[in-house]
């Protein structure tokens, strides 16, 4: 780890300097989300979505991520549980809906740079308005065994993709 | 984040699904698939996964079954301790920050 990851940049996506449609990490979905819909999810408050940059070559999109705030309800919580958890019967939380890296700067330690840079702001966020999980949207197995590795568990046990995986936000405080 | 991605269209085909639809919709789906070298049975899987990733990704608001709600209120009662990797990951980019100063 070291200097090259700590110059990156990280800003909100401006259509005016970041060339979104040159974006390609291998993944049609997330490309198209970058070129057609984040600037518009960002306009009306849907999603934030930041752009990891060289300073050097601003305009290039090393990496994207958003973030929204979303509700997760809990339901039928035993006696036992709601006496620790009283207001957790909607859980608010902060979701890293996708995460992505361009294919040519793959393997080099960007989407771990990524996560920790959106697991920061997660935690600013909660400390703002408060949230007590963080949810990431892995898109496939090599995805969810990225979170998995840091220890994001799965909501459902099956083996359905996109799968939610969720941490609470005070492990990510403890790690700091 | 990892690249890529088993296509659909790669993996196994153990699953079926049987659609009808009209005969003009499926003219013009074959002639994109064409248009795209694709068959169309991959064109349709292909288009129709990037829908459903885009359906359910980044949704607002989730509802946890009751046993899902219980392994999420334990995690939050108590959240242990991180592992090495979120410690590494957490502390990595800080150390690093600290010896360039």
């Amino acid at each position: 780890m070291g200097t090259e990851l700590d110059s990156l940049q990280l800003a909100l996506l401006d259509g005016r300097i970041h060339r979104r449609e040159a974006f390609d990490c291998g993944e049609p979905t997330l490309n198209r989300y970058l070129k057609e819909h984040a600037g518009q999810d960002h306009k009306r408050n849907a999603a934030t979505p930041y752009v990891l940059v060289d300073p050097d070559r601003p305009e290039e999109v090393v990496g994207y991520f958003t973030l929204s705030m979303i509700g997760v309800a809990l339901e039928d919580l035993s006696a036992d549980a709601k006496k620790y958890v009283p207001k957790y019967s909607n859980v608010p939380a902060v979701l890293i809906g996708r995460l992505a890296v361009a294919a040519e700067h793959q393997g080099r330690g960007y989407g771990g740079e990524l996560l920790r840079r959106a697991l920061g702001r997660c935690l600013d966020a909660s400390r703002v308005a408060a949230a007590a999980l963080v949810i990431v949207d892995a898109l496939n197995a090599d995805a969810a065994a990225f979170y998995g590795k840091y220890g994001f568990e799965p909501i459902t046990s099956d083996d359905a993709y996109p799968k939610r995986l969720y941490m609470p936000l005070r492990l990510v405080a403890k790690a700091q | 984040m990892p690249s890529v991605i088993e296509k659909p269209a790669q993996a196994k085909k153990d699953g079926r699904v049987d659609i009808r639809l009209p005969i003009e919709t499926k003219k013009v789906i074959q002639s994109a698939a064409r248009a795209k070298g694709m068959n169309t049975s991959d064109f349709i899987i292909a288009a129709a996964y990037d829908a459903a990733q885009e359906t359910l990704v980044g949704r607002e608001i989730m509802r946890l079954d009751a046993e899902q709600s219980r392994r999420v209120a334990a995690r939050l009662i108590d959240p242990g301790e991180p592992n090495e990797a979120l410690k590494r990951l957490m502390r990595g980019g800080a150390r690093a920050r600290k010896r360039a100063r």
